[in-house]
């Protein structure tokens, strides 16, 4: 399965990807049910047979609901796990097979920042600590004042300004929004090209999303880095994101250009999904009646046959039960995973708003 | 009820709208120790919640929502109490100060609450049947137990042929923990639902399910719906009023319509331009974040975060009313007209009075 396809249009895009992911899958083994003899164990794929393109400068945004793979695939690009099938290349090398010196360079040109920043951050050490352990261990030797000098350049540019009100503190004495902003600094001390963020705004409250957002939309300017943003907010992604993958059970199920995806979402689950976005606007909250899903994402255990959504699709046909759907190109760059694509006036019965 | 008249006395609307209002809080003011500090969490809060209305309490967290919300239903944490002061009267009772027997006696049929975290709420070794039970009045019928169960959940949006009630919490999903959370809400057949971020920890997809699910019974049953979120959108779909919170003070008070499309407060105006699709437009943008409430000055309490503050600002701020009912904590809400307006209620009772006016409507 390609997500992306490698055909002419991607001329506009001329470089080669940073990281890819080709065909991966993540086999989990669960505990089931007790059996005679014992607990039995399931077999899960939380990431089935995905393949994605990250390239450099670009913001690409992984979205769906709890439990459909998206940090087991942001695990995997990161080498935190072993694929089970496929390979994730790094400048165009599978990562496994990497010489000791490219290794090196993968980690420094790969970084993450979590969701949780209090977990992340080791609460005995104080901010000068967690920054300067990666200056010296990135950065060789340096002489004191330099060394100085480096750390609070790294937390002005995260705009934890003045710096020395920061240097002794430790993370439980910092706000949420300025725990990020420490955890953020951390991944940028090595000047990576790329981050990637596990859902860096859903534990911050509103007004510090906002500048939080505005600080990885600098950096992205500043000094070109890509990003890989996991996030269930629509709004988010909609606002910082070059492109889009939109995954459901393990499956990327559609991905385009953000435009693509939101404007003409073509597979049922994305639509669904922009649906149940609640817009801060009471004037087309009062206006639109939702049709919504019914239904959670059922579990990695018992994933339906065929289509993986069609117990819950609203247009789902016998055949989407039965049938495995193959990927639709809906044009160069966008692609859904969907039966019914391509029958006119078909998805368009689930209204999506108006972006 | 008993004590409409006392109200009329109070203020000048008409008896009609007394009975309309189902929760009055007045000048709440909620203090706590915490270590050798005292928290404000809450100051001269006044708030009202009409019969079969959905109001919304909106702010970011630590703007002292909850402590407003565990005031009303009695959930303060008593050992850490500094103080609490103030009015709460749900449905013709004073619920502040009363002993534990009578206010379990006050709140049944009267008001129910929701958590966002329904985990924490639900007993992990009692089926989810069993809970409800308990929360039924008394002297029914077995059958009849049964019967009810079945109904509240199907209420709740989880149909009879899934066997919820036979399950335990941990055998639920996030929104089916929610949803049976609302059914043991709904089995005192309250008059008022608080529901205090209930959907922040769910998914998009089920969080409009489950909303869905409080609009109809707010429709349907006419139970009215005090909704404390941090989500805008949330309140855009909800409410028909809104209250927004800024460090232990209610800074606007308006209709929904009027503060996503007029916001008077700068707080509030700038935490619609935080919004990721508003960014673009949005000039003012919140920097910082909210004040220690243990280490409060005097004066407004946004100041440290406007780009409007001078002097004045200095000086605490009163809730300035408008003509039209809408109320805002500023100095910019002076404009010669409206200074006459406020002027006509007695000077040093600004901060109450026109408060509670503002939310008559």
């Amino acid at each position: 399965m390609t997500v992306v396809e490698k055909d002419p249009s991607r001329a506009s895009a001329p470089s080669a990807p940073v990281l890819a992911a080709r065909g991966v899958s993540c086999v989990y083994t669960q505990a089931g049910d007790v059996g005679v003899f014992g607990r039995k164990t399931v077999k899960v794929r939380a990431v089935d047979d995905v393949t994605v393109e990250i390239f450099p400068n670009e913001t690409l945004a992984i979205v769906g609901e709890s439990g459909c793979g998206k940090t087991t695939l942001a695990r995997l690009l990161l080498g935190l796990m072993k694929p089970a099938g496929g390979a994730i290349e790094f400048r165009g090398k599978d990562i496994r097979k990497l010489s000791r010196q490219d290794q090196e360079k993968f980690h420094k040109a790969v970084q993450v920042v979590f969701q949780d920043p209090l977990s992340s951050l080791n609460p005995r050490m104080q901010v000068h600590r967690i920054i300067g352990d990666i200056v010296r261990l990135w950065g060789g030797k340096l002489a004191p004042s330099a060394f100085n000098h480096r750390v609070q350049q790294i937390l002005r540019e995260v705009e934890l300004t003045p710096p020395r009100l920061f240097l002794e503190r430790f993370p439980h004495e910092l706000s949420g929004g300025q725990r990020q902003r420490v955890a953020i600094a951390k991944a940028i001390t090595v000047e990576p090209d790329l981050i990637v963020a596990d859902e860096p705004l859903s534990a911050l409250d509103v007004s510090v999303q906002g500048q939080i957002l505005d600080l990885l939309r600098r950096l992205k300017e500043e000094f070109g880095v890509g990003y890989v943003l996991i996030s269930h907010d629509l709004e988010v992604v909609r606002s910082v994101a070059d492109r889009v993958v939109v995954m459901y059970l393990g499956k990327v199920v559609e991905s385009g250009t953000v435009d693509e995806v939101f404007e003409s979402p073509r597979h049922p689950y994305t639509r669904s999904l922009l649906g149940s976005v609640l817009r801060a606007d009471p004037r087309a909250a009062k206006q639109r009646e939702r049709t919504l899903i019914s239904g959670e994402v059922p579990s990695l255990a018992s994933v339906p046959s065929g289509c993986r959504f069609h117990p819950r699709c609203p247009v789902a046909v016998d055949r989407c039960s039965v049938e495995v759907p193959v990927d639709f190109k809906v044009s160069g760059t966008h692609v859904a995973l969907c039966h019914r694509v391509g029958e006119a006036g078909v998805v368009e019965q689930i209204e999506v708003p108006v972006y | 009820m008993s004590s409409t008249s006392a109200d009329t006395s109070t203020f000048s609307s008409t008896a009609a709208e007394d009975d309309a209002k189902l929760l009055e809080v007045r000048g709440l003011t909620v203090h706590l120790n915490v270590r050798d500090r005292v928290v404000k969490a809450a100051d001269n809060v006044n708030l009202e919640v009409g019969a079969g209305e959905c109001v919304g309490l909106v702010g970011e967290s630590g703007s002292g929502k909850t402590m407003v919300a565990r005031t009303i239903v009695g959930l303060l944490p008593t050992v850490r109490l500094k103080c609490c002061d103030g009015e709460v009267v749900l449905d013709g009772t004073e619920m502040l100060g009363l002993p534990s027997k009578e206010l379990r006696r006050a709140r049944r049929g009267r008001v129910s609450m929701i958590f966002q975290e329904p985990t924490s709420y639900l007993n992990p070794t009692m089926r989810i049947g069993t809970q409800i039970a308990e929360a039924l009045p008394s002297g029914l019928g077995r059958m009849e137990v049964e019967d009810r169960i079945k109904a509240l959940l199907a209420q709740a949006g989880l149909p009879p042929g899934l066997g919820i009630e036979r399950r335990y919490p941990h055998q639920l999903s996030g929104g089916m923990k929610q949803r049976a959370m609302i059914a043991l809400a709904l089995a005192s057949n309250p008059k008022l639902l608080i529901a205090d971020e209930p959907t922040t920890a769910l998914d998009v997809t089920v969080q409009a399910q489950v909303l869905r699910t409080l609009k109809h019974l707010h429709q349907e049953r006419g139970m009215a719906i005090l909704l404390i979120t941090h989500d805008l959108g949330v309140i855009a779909e909800m409410c028909d009023r809104v209250y927004v919170m800024y460090a232990g003070e209610i800074v606007e008070a308006a209709d929904t319509m009027s503060l996503f499309e007029d916001p008077r407060h700068p707080y509030t105006r700038m935490l619609l331009n935080s919004l990721p699709h508003k960014r673009h437009e949005g000039e003012e943008v919140l920097k910082g974040s909210i004040p220690d409430l243990s280490m409060l000055g005097s004066g407004c309490r946004f100041m440290p975060r406007c780009p409007h503050a001078s002097e004045v600002c200095r000086d605490e701020q009163p809730l300035r009313v408008r003509t039209d009912g809408r109320a805002a904590r500023c100095v910019l809400e002076d404009s010669p007209a409206d200074r006459a307006a406020s002027n006509k209620g007695p000077q040093h009772r600004g901060d109450d009075a026109p408060a509670s006016r503002a939310v008559v409507r």
